[in-house]
């Protein structure tokens, strides 16, 4: 029987291999869905920090005319609401999900489709960690 | 007397049968947001997208989702798409009697091309509505649906925010229960498999 610690070594090992990272941070469960050219599209993913806290200040890419950091939100009538961020604070020793429903990277205008199982690259702009490159694979969950 | 007796079991029984047949799941069986009671789902007369009038009364007999989105939408809609995309799959033959309707509340860009390119990208039978104007208002408003096109620099690439919930209208054409966004997928399966059921009853 495999002792607990090899095992979270393991995983952690298995994490590693399929996540991005810099310093003390790690960007994993990454992926962003397939849209068509001319359209809009959203990418996602973890931010994990084994360190101080962080803030992702923007991201770019060359896939749309415009890359921006926004949340979605449910205001109190029920509406269904967008909001673009300045900057997301990744918290020390913490982690921060982008998910659908809530914090996301928003594509505005795509140059190109976006076909399933494709990867693209993205580069995300950390105030202290510096850039961070991460492969995205197009997909849906 | 035995056979009276006999008689007055298998009247019981059979009374009972009918009984329970009749009766359709208690509202407050389904998930999300039922409808107690169930009322008429009102009608959506609007265009298809190839500018045909559509007939909500066409689908009697089937099971409808209704959604109110717009294909620029980056995050909500396709989301949700994607769920019901899901449900159709996990539905198997029984998905034949359900439909999603997509009712645009962004007809300036989402065109019927456009509307019908991005719904063939999830579901080939997803069927796209499209209006304006006053048209597309009164049916918003018989959903108490809200829609708002946001300020943008540019014109062109503007967000709309606007109210993410599915509805559900049974085999009879009743509204029977809506759910907001986020809404487990296997809820709204569960539902639609509990109103099979009572139509098989």
């Amino acid at each position: 029987m495999m002792k607990p610690r090899f095992l979270s070594l393991l995983l952690l090992t298995l994490l590693a291999a399929c996540a991005s990272g810099s310093g003390n941070l790690l960007i994993h469960n990454a992926w962003i869905r397939p849209a068509d050219a001319g359209m809009n599209t959203a990418a996602y993913f973890v931010i994990e920090s084994t360190g101080e806290e962080d803030r992702l200040l923007s991201v770019e890419s060359r896939l749309a005319e415009s890359t921006e950091i926004h949340r979605s939100y449910v205001d109190e009538a029920g509406v269904m609401r967008m909001q673009e961020q300045a900057f997301v604070i990744i918290p020390a020793d913490g982690s921060i999900s982008f998910e659908p429903g809530g914090l996301h990277i928003m594509f505005i205008e795509l140059n190109r489709d976006l076909v399933l199982d494709e990867q693209i690259q993205l580069q995300l702009h950390f105030e202290k960690q510096g850039e961070i490159t991460i492969d995205v694979p197009v997909e849906i969950p | 007397m035995k056979n009276r007796c006999q008689y007055l079991l298998v009247l019981f029984i059979s009374l009972t049968t009918a009984l329970l047949a009749s009766c359709s799941t208690d509202p407050r069986a389904l998930h999300g947001s039922p409808y107690d009671p169930p009322r008429p789902a009102p009608e959506l007369s609007l265009q298809n997208v190839s500018g045909d009038e559509f007939e909500l009364s066409r689908y009697d007999g089937d099971i409808v989702l209704v959604y109110f989105g717009y294909t620029y939408c980056p995050d909500i809609c396709p989301t949700t798409l994607a769920d019901v995309k899901l449900i159709f799959e996990e539905l198997g033959e029984a998905g034949d009697d359900l439909h999603l309707i997509m009712v645009t509340v962004d007809p300036e860009r989402d065109t019927e091309e456009v509307l019908r390119t991005y719904l063939d990208r999830f579901h080939p039978n997803f069927i796209g509505l499209r209006d304006e104007g006053e048209t597309l208002e009164d049916v918003m408003a018989a959903y108490a649906v809200f829609a708002q096109k946001e300020p943008s620099e540019d014109p062109a690439r503007y967000l709309v925010s606007h109210t993410a919930r599915l509805f559900l209208i049974d085999q009879s054409g009743m509204l029977r229960t809506n759910y907001p966004f986020g809404t487990p997928r296997e809820e709204i399966l569960s539902d639609i498999e509990l109103l099979l059921a009572e139509e098989t009853r």
